[in-house]
């Protein structure tokens, strides 16, 4: 039961980090960025490809795979959102599905088509605790995602790039008023949400094999967290993100594991129908 | 009057009257297109290209069919390729289980995508924008699991085999070319029926939601019941493609009807253009045709498709259909004689 809970909650973690990058995306600019899925693909290949093929050490690829994946972040603004401002949303969301066409078919020529897998982090022997048996890389990828969150928390609330943040996702022409650079903000902000996606990446890693298709499916199920939680929420994404880590892992548990797949989409209509504004949501007004 | 209007630059209510100049150049290009469309199996040299071209009107119908909920109507449908695949295993299972004829499998099958349209539709198209979406896309990630794990009905990950084709006055269509003509007849009844209903009342509700859904209902429209009428259409096209495609291809695999396809489908409404017939039929014989045409640069041609996209949408936002119709517009004001500016 507990080991249950736990690894429901360490799935959950990875739901919650992509659900928080997907948001910060979402708020600063208004758009779904259907490519989030593929910078986690991305963050998964470099990093097994940095451990298992070149074994640099685990924090230093855990840097760099961050700082890479911020770099598409940042490049995915430069060349398709900045080009389509103005634009309907509509239209800019369909370019972010060009992109994570494109970055899935440039992993598959840079990696192949074969899945690689990351080596077993801080070693094999499992830990003991509670009566839960865990891995420890498991412990490792808990700490982390609470750690990386913290962070996020601290940035947003209390440094002046998170006030410009969340000044540009308020109001962005009374932003560009007030003399905020704006387009500098709009970059970094998605560069922090490729270094978010990035860490996320290599932290499924070891648990998953790292495929080319992974980023689409794990971000169809972040959406059921987003709207779970309320769209536009940061607490709500977490909360979204692990409850549905939760939900996933007692469902395949005690109902059936053939529809593993499904409870996410059932709970994300479930919640639409039920309650569009989820937990955490504000302005019910847009949606319903 | 008229010349009033001119003047002042109003826009006039478009002519009804025969042979105005809007109607005959779009009359000439649909003239053109269907010449081409019926000489082009005599065209074509190689069975690799006929083989490529049996299945374009196809997409033709889905891209069509699509444009009803999100063309026309501007909701953000991401489920086209579960009714397809709805409309595919129905018919396969009437047609291997209960040796049911073609023609009633198919009328069957598109009433089971109605119904399932009508469900999804009554409880998700309150919603708005992203979140009508998401639903619809979860809605269709629901349908792909069920096609794969209900066994004993849709043969999980095998698939169903052995559907038999579809016949014609007692003649079992086979080969290319014969699939390519009868792909042909459906999407042209496809875009008459699609052209009738744009020009329609209802048509023009349609557009009127997309472009503001409160001023709309302010009109009068009542936009609920129209975008669910639209989005039947959408499931209905998609469920005759899915037939033929079932009794065409004889094998259907669960692969073929993933959130993947509906993407496809959905490019090829962008960039067609959404709302505009020619933009879309273009758009989606491009789109189907572009990975075989890129083909030849191996591994790096779906790099390339999605680069492809993006650009497209950033230079014609509007898509192929705005494209086409600003040229036509230069086009006639050259033809008319006076210089524009």
């Amino acid at each position: 039961m507990l080991e249950l809970a736990l690894r429901g909650l360490i799935t959950g973690g990875v739901y919650a980090l992509l659900a928080v990058s997907l948001i910060l995306i979402w708020n600063a600019s208004g758009v779904v960025n259907f490519a989030q899925g593929e910078w986690l693909m991305f963050g998964a290949f470099i990093g097994a490809w940095l451990v298992s093929k070149l074994h640099i050490n685990v924090v230093l690829a855990l840097l760099l795979t961050a700082l890479l994946v911020g770099a598409l972040g940042y490049l995915l603004e430069v060349t398709t959102y900045h080009p389509l401002r103005g634009q309907p949303h509509k239209s800019q969301v369909i370019a972010t599905i060009g992109v994570s066409v494109a970055l899935e078919n440039l992993a598959m020529v840079i990696w192949g088509v074969y899945p690689i897998s990351m080596p077993p982090l801080f070693g094999k022997e499992p830990i003991h605790f509670l009566g839960a048996t865990l891995l420890p890389q498991e412990i490792g990828i808990s700490v982390v995602t609470i750690l990386l969150l913290g962070v996020l928390g601290l940035v947003m609330t209390r440094t002046m790039f998170g006030k410009q943040v969340r000044a540009v996702s308020n109001d962005e022409q009374a932003a560009q008023l007030l003399g905020l650079p704006v387009n500098r903000i709009l970059r970094l902000t998605f560069a922090a949400s490729g270094v978010i996606a990035g860490i996320a990446g290599f932290l499924v890693a070891p648990l998953y094999f790292a495929t080319t298709t992974m980023g689409a499916s794990l971000l169809l199920k972040t959406f059921a967290a987003v709207v779970v939680g309320g769209f536009g929420s940061i607490p709500g994404a977490l909360v979204g993100g692990f409850s549905l880590g939760l939900i996933e892992i007692f469902a395949t548990n005690y109902i059936s594991s053939a529809y593993k797949d499904a409870y996410a989409f059932i709970i994300l209509m479930a919640v639409l129908i039920v309650r569009p504004g989820g937990i955490f949501g504000e302005r019910v007004g847009d949606k319903v | 009057m008229n010349e009033l209007a001119t003047k002042f630059n109003v826009p006039q209510a478009p002519s009804r009257m025969k042979g105005s100049p809007p109607d005959r150049w779009s009359q000439i290009g649909w003239a053109a297109a269907l010449g081409v469309a019926l000489l082009l199996p005599v065209l074509l040299t190689t069975r690799y290209q006929m083989t490529l071209a049996s299945n374009l009107g196809m997409y033709v119908l889905l891209a069509v069919g699509l444009n009803f909920i999100y063309g026309y109507a501007g909701q953000m449908a991401f489920c086209h390729a579960a009714f397809w695949g709805i409309g595919a295993y129905a018919s396969a299972i009437f047609a291997t289980k209960f040796a049911m004829n073609f023609w009633v499998g198919m009328a069957a099958a598109a009433v089971v995508t109605l119904l399932v349209a009508l469900a999804l539709g009554a409880a998700t198209l309150r919603l708005k924008f992203y979140y009508f979406g998401l639903a619809t896309m979860g809605a269709g990630e629901i349908i792909h699991t069920v096609i794969v794990n209900w066994e004993n009905v849709t043969g999980g990950v095998g698939g169903i085999t052995r559907i038999p084709p579809p016949t014609l006055f007692g003649h079992a269509l086979s080969g290319e070319k014969e699939f390519y003509y009868f792909w042909l007849a459906f999407a042209l009844i496809g875009i008459f029926v699609a052209h009738r209903i744009e020009k329609s009342r209802f048509g023009r509700s349609l557009i009127a939601i997309r472009e503001g859904e409160s001023s709309a209902e302010a009109m009068g429209v009542p936009a609920f019941s129209r975008k669910l009428l639209a989005l039947c259409l959408s499931a209905i096209y998609a469920s005759v493609a899915g037939s033929i495609f079932a009794s065409q291809t004889a094998f259907i695999s669960p692969e073929s009807f993933t959130t993947h396809t509906t993407i496809t489908f959905v490019l090829m409404v962008i960039v067609g253009g959404r709302g505009s017939l020619p933009g879309i039929t273009v758009g989606a014989i491009v789109l189907s045709l572009l990975p075989e045409l890129l083909r030849g640069l191996k591994q790096y041609y779906m790099l390339l498709y999605g680069i492809a996209i993006v650009v497209l949408i950033i230079v014609w936002p509007n898509g192929l259909g705005g494209a086409l119709s600003k040229l036509s517009k230069q086009v006639r004001s050259i033809a008319k004689g006076g210089a524009q500016p």
